[in-house]
């Protein structure tokens, strides 16, 4: 109500003066790659906006015979525009990259823009894309979610896994976006790498708190990734390759007149691991031809736009992915085939549509669809008689949504957001088909379900004074489950306090809900990570998340630090009940349309920590170092016995230390070191047998004769004491990596020899650990004398040097 | 510039075979015993006391540590414990103002004394209480249930899904559930058989054996420990338990079915906790969180419940 009066009494207090409208498309120059988040201002005041995801702007001004509009982004030039305002004027802007040519050095000098001190939004983070292929990589494969990972406030899992915990959140409570479309399993390969190509992206932002409106549907993190478009201007085309795979990215205009300028331009990437190939020939002279196997996984983006002019654009885009693992081996008389596969797959269509020079909108059809599948085929001849068998396993998620959002910028000081999205969700939790040639067919289908999932949002992003920005929205969410409708109101609102002219104070608070579910056993993200829905049952998830802090720019240096503190708790977050796992969930004798919500339990959890980061994003030496402090637990009444506990991933400190340096315009230098508190752990204290009630009798032999004796003490059996659930902290975690690039312009193209080191000083980190017993035996009798029980720890990484090469021209 | 990149990269290549030939082996290490949980010895105790039983026993017996070094054949989970491990506790169980001492019985490696001197009543609350010659004490309590006797019996012959000549039967136990308390329940039986055999050169002889029976199958119920959640105060049933043709039929002359006894346990729900974990226990499956084993011994480990029995025999 009191923000309703405030809105009223500002509309009548602004409407006298006559305002006029500057509005357009903020374009990179060359390859017209339409730019997001670009900042446009009028010089030394706070009036301003930015561009959206579009690269649409509009803001609205007095009327005026001169003004001058500042458009400036990071790693761009500023450009600034003079013009007459007296009536609606459309203004397209391109922007230069700088250091486009050779060495692609961000060299800039203060800039007016870009301050984390000036925006309400707290708790976001973004990477410019060139920044992320200067880190040193992992195998030479450039990874988006790897970076976001040293990130404060952002932790990995185990070594070398891709998936993301933000703030105490698990890897199912990120809402991954890759253009509106949601992505399920973002891994490859276990989770060693991601299924996201850099040279395809265009931008990656990550949100950990003061989630704006118009995200919903997950509990802990949002990160939007955009593809490019594809370049307008000319052919362009970039690839490389390293250890473990290739990759190549053509874009450019398609052209239907020669003469006229690009409407139309398309971009495709594709890469493929080829560890499978490079193994095939051993495989097959060890085995002389008869059995084959191996491993790859590949990725494939393409993206198509057509541009009908100022008032109406359309893009579709599409990403298609798999893992595959597959086995096959024959003989005389028989044969055995079996395959292990998962992959995702999106495609988004958009159209977006300028009402009016205040008005943008832009309406989304979106599709997601995540396979796993398990396959096994058998054929035995003996006799003449040939014996079959074939086995599928299949599960996975699929989504057709639809969504429209609209931007509306009334004048500088509000801009508007609303919008509404619809998703059927269909879920197969599990699906087996069992065929054999004696006993026929076997079949045992859960019935996929079939749930609808909306949202309702409006925010506003408000600068009532110069001192004040805000960010308030509200969002309604719902689902349908079974013969029950979850409605949820989700309120949201962040602010900034300007202190001084670069130094503010923030604070947000964010509900959300989340209505699928992931089970995990591991939290590694396997590819039998099951995502399931809510039902009458499971509850949806819930978190509030309060996070306040300061920001301040030190503009001479380049530098912006942010010091956030956040409170989190979270609300019938899901697990596998102690002893439950997928295969339990499918149990052939027993699966029912219930049998899999009764392996699952709900519980709540808090987190809570702060976090510091001190970012240079700009000049000859960039990088940032982040330090996170932070306590998460969990309670389940059916986990632990109903005692709080540390989760898997509960972090006290972590740190990252990430450092690029520009050597020459021909080399780059760049390092990054890591170190996080152990993982909490359950681990095995002590052994002791656990004796049941024996409610039968037993045959006691006794001088010949038999009789029957009761003992209620049964036979014991072998346990674990395992003391309070992940009591056990494995050792700490740190790394260091380096990377040297040397930069060499040719004729016709650009080239890129990376030559980087993964774990330089060869820490042994944890990846599992596992017990070993070791038995000493008597030197003379042979006989065993005394067992020594262990604790080994096995990690996977040494140091890896790589090498890799990449082109671009 | 150039000729340094090739040094570089020369390096790298020709150490990269050593570095892969070299870290698979130390990529496993022994981590610092420092680190390890130390173990520490705990007492685990068991004991099930119901009206039905003549005698009330309680198992007494130790943890051992999971890391660290062991002497084969010395005393533990597979050996039992030393009588000097036995001598230094003191078990006693009381109800009111009624308290027993238990006495050791090496054959049985329980403390025991006959229910006669401490009555074993539904719905009274019985006290456990150990002491050591250091001073420990440890403690549990536990409430004996009402009686809930089995109501009905169901038996049918069903043909063998493999062999539809020969038929199985199927047997289901039917009871009434008390309304407005939460009950726990575990369903069972046994098989007494009598084998007839003759050794070489030598008069015939006859083995006892007893084989366990569940009630396993049959859909969501088939499972023998059993809850009213969502069924109170109806009519529960059991899922089924199906005895082979095998041990009835004609066709083995050398094998006579003495006797076959159903029960229904009504327990507490220690009891039904801690069997239901034990049960299902599986330490073998890395994609799988350990299960902890709930304990209700007070600075202890292990179970110490009540239950009642019913019981149905259906051969004599």
């Amino acid at each position: 109500m009191r923000l309703f009066l405030f809105f009223s009494l500002f509309a009548f207090s602004t409407y006298a003066q006559q305002r006029f409208t500057v509005s357009g498309y903020i374009r990179e120059s060359g390859s017209q790659e339409q730019l997001i988040g670009v900042n446009v201002y009028l010089p030394n005041t706070t009036t301003g906006t930015t561009s959206n995801t579009y690269g649409f702007y509009s803001i609205t001004l007095l009327a005026a015979d001169s003004v001058t509009l500042a458009f400036s982004f990071v790693g761009y030039g500023s450009e600034t525009r003079t013009l007459k305002l007296r009536s609606n004027v459309e203004l397209n802007i391109s922007l230069a990259a700088i250091g486009r040519q050779l060495n692609e050095v961000i060299v800039s000098g203060k800039r007016e823009t870009d301050k984390v001190s000036q925006t309400a939004q707290m708790s976001r983070i973004d990477i410019p894309v060139q920044q992320i292929k200067k880190i040193p990589a992992f195998f030479g494969e450039k990874d988006v979610l790897r970076v976001l990972q040293l990130m404060p406030g952002v932790q990995k899992g185990s070594e070398g896994q891709t998936g993301i915990y933000v703030r105490g959140g698990g890897p199912d409570q990120n809402l991954i976006i890759l253009d509106d479309a949601p992505v399920y399993n973002v891994s490859h390969l276990f989770g060693f790498f991601s299924v996201f190509n850099g040279d395809a992206l265009k931008s990656v932002e990550l949100t950990k708190g003061g989630f704006p409106a118009r995200f919903g549907g997950r509990l802990s993190s949002v990160v939007e990734l955009n593809m490019k478009e594809g370049n307008k201007e000319k052919l362009h085309g970039e690839g490389g390759g390293g250890l473990i795979a290739s990759r190549l990215t053509l874009e450019g205009p398609l052209k239907f007149r020669k003469d006229s300028t690009a409407k139309s331009s398309f971009l495709i990437s594709g890469r493929r691991t080829y560890l499978d190939l490079l193994a095939r020939p051993f495989i097959a002279a060890q085995t002389e031809g008869n059995a084959m196997g191996g491993y790859y996984f590949y990725d494939l983006n393409a993206k198509i736009n057509y541009d009908f002019g100022q008032k109406d654009k359309l893009y579709a885009s599409g990403y298609f992915g798999k893992d595959q693992f597959f086995a096959r081996e024959t003989t005389d008389n028989s044969s055995f085939k079996t395959g292990l596969n998962w992959g995702n797959a999106t495609a988004t269509l958009r159209w977006n549509h300028l009402f009016s020079e205040k008005l943008f909108a832009n309406a989304s059809l979106i599709f997601s669809n995540y396979r796993f599948n398990i396959s096994a085929d058998q054929s035995d001849t003996f006799r003449g008689q040939t014996d079959e068998f074939s086995l599928r396993y299949g599960s996975g998620i699929r989504d057709v949504g639809l969504k429209y959002d609209v931007d509306y910028f009334p004048n500088p000081r509000h801009s508007f957001r609303f919008g509404a999205a619809i998703t059927a969700h269909r879920f197969t939790p599990s699906a087996v088909v069992v065929k054999n040639s004696d006993v026929n067919l076997y079949k045992k289908e859960i019935e996929a379900l079939n749930n609808m999932e909306a949202g309702l949002y409006v925010e506003d992003t408000w600068k009532p004074t110069h001192w004040l920005r805000m960010n308030g929205g509200f969002r309604v969410s719902l689902f349908q489950s079974d013969n029950q409708t979850y409605i949820r109101p989700e309120p949201r609102l962040s602010a900034a306090l300007m202190l001084r002219p670069d130094f503010s104070f923030k604070a947000s608070y964010a509900l959300m809900n989340q209505y699928v579910h992931l089970l995990s056993n591991t939290g590694i993200g396997l590819p039998t990570d099951l995502w399931v829905p809510t039902t009458a049952k499971i509850k949806p998830q819930q978190s509030s998340q309060v996070a306040a802090g300061f920001a301040k720019d030190f503009n001479e240096k380049g530098l912006s630090l942010t010091i956030e503190g956040y409170y989190k708790t979270m609300n019938n977050i899901v697990n596998y009940k102690e002893g439950a796992s997928f295969l339990l969930i499918d149990d052939p004798e027993n699966s029912s349309k219930a049998s899999w919500e009764d392996n699952i339990t709900a519980g709540k959890g808090w987190s809570y920590g702060a976090e510091v980061l001190l970012q240079k994003k700009t000049g000859r030496l960039s990088g940032w170092i982040g330090y996170t402090l932070s306590w998460t637990q969990w309670q389940f009444d059916e986990l632990n016995f109903g005692e709080k506990f540390y989760p898997r991933y509960d972090r006290r400190h972590d740190v990252s230390v990430v450092g690029i340096y520009e050597i020459s315009p021909r080399i780059t230098l760049s390092g990054t070191w890591v170190y996080g508190t152990g993982n909490a752990l359950t681990l095995p204290q002590s052994y002791y047998s656990a004796f049941p009630h024996s409610p039968i009798p037993g045959v006691k032999y006794e001088s010949n004769k038999q009789t029957l004796s009761y003992n209620p003490i049964g036979f014991g059996r072998q346990v674990s004491d395992f003391g309070p659930k992940n009591s056990f902290r494995a050792e700490p975690y740190h790394r260091f990596d380096l990377s040297l690039q040397f930069h060499k312009k040719k004729r016709y193209h650009e080239r890129t020899w990376e030559l980087s080191v993964y774990n330089l000083y060869n820490r042994r980190n944890p990846f599992f650990y596992n017990s070993v017993s070791r038995t000493e035996y008597d030197k003379t009798t042979g006989r065993p004398i005394s067992t020594e029980r262990t604790l080994q720890r096995i990690s996977i990484f040494p140091i890896v040097p790589t090498l890799s090469y990449n082109f671009k021209f | 510039m150039k000729s340094l990149l090739k040094s570089i990269t020369c390096f790298f290549l020709s150490a990269l075979p050593a570095f892969v030939l070299t870290s698979c082996q130390t990529l496993i290490n022994d981590i610092d015993p420092s680190r390890l949980p130390n173990g520490e010895k705990k007492l685990v105790v068991h004991g099930f006391i119901s009206p039905q039983d003549s005698i009330l026993s309680i198992r007494l017996s130790s943890t051992y540590p999971s890391f660290g070094k062991e002497i084969i054949g010395s005393p533990g989970v597979i050996a039992a414990e030393t009588d000097a491990f036995y001598a230094q506790y003191t078990v006693t169980l009381s109800e009111s103002s009624q308290t027993v001492n238990l006495v050791f019985n090496r054959p049985t490696l329980n403390f025991e004394i006959s229910a006669k001197k401490l009555p074993v009543v539904a719905g009274r609350t019985y006290f456990l209480k150990i002491k050591d010659n250091a001073g420990n004490v440890y403690e549990s309590s536990c409430t004996v249930p009402q009686t809930v006797l089995i109501a009905e019996v169901k038996q049918d012959s069903v043909p063998l899904r493999n062999n539809p000549t020969q038929k199985e039967r199927v047997v289901q136990l039917f009871w009434q559930d008390p309304a407005g308390q939460v009950n726990y329940y575990r369903v069972g039986g046994y098989m007494e058989i009598v084998n007839k055999y003759q050794p070489m050169g030598q008069p015939i002889q006859l083995n006892t054996q007893i084989y366990g029976l569940g009630f396993e199958s049959g859909g969501r119920s088939g499972s023998n420990f059993l809850t009213d959640q969502q069924a109170d105060g109806t009519r529960i049933n059991s899922g089924q338990s199906r005895i082979s043709p095998y041990y009835f039929n004609a066709m083995n002359p050398n094998t006579t079915l003495k006797r076959i006894e159903y029960y229904l346990l009504s327990c507490d729900k220690s009891y039904y906790d801690y069997h239901r974990i034990v049960n299902n226990y599986d330490d073998s499956n890395p994609f799988v969180e350990p299960t902890l084993i709930p304990t209700n011994i007070k600075n202890g480990l292990g179970c110490f419940a009540a239950y009642t029995r019913s019981t149905f025999i259906l051969k004599n």
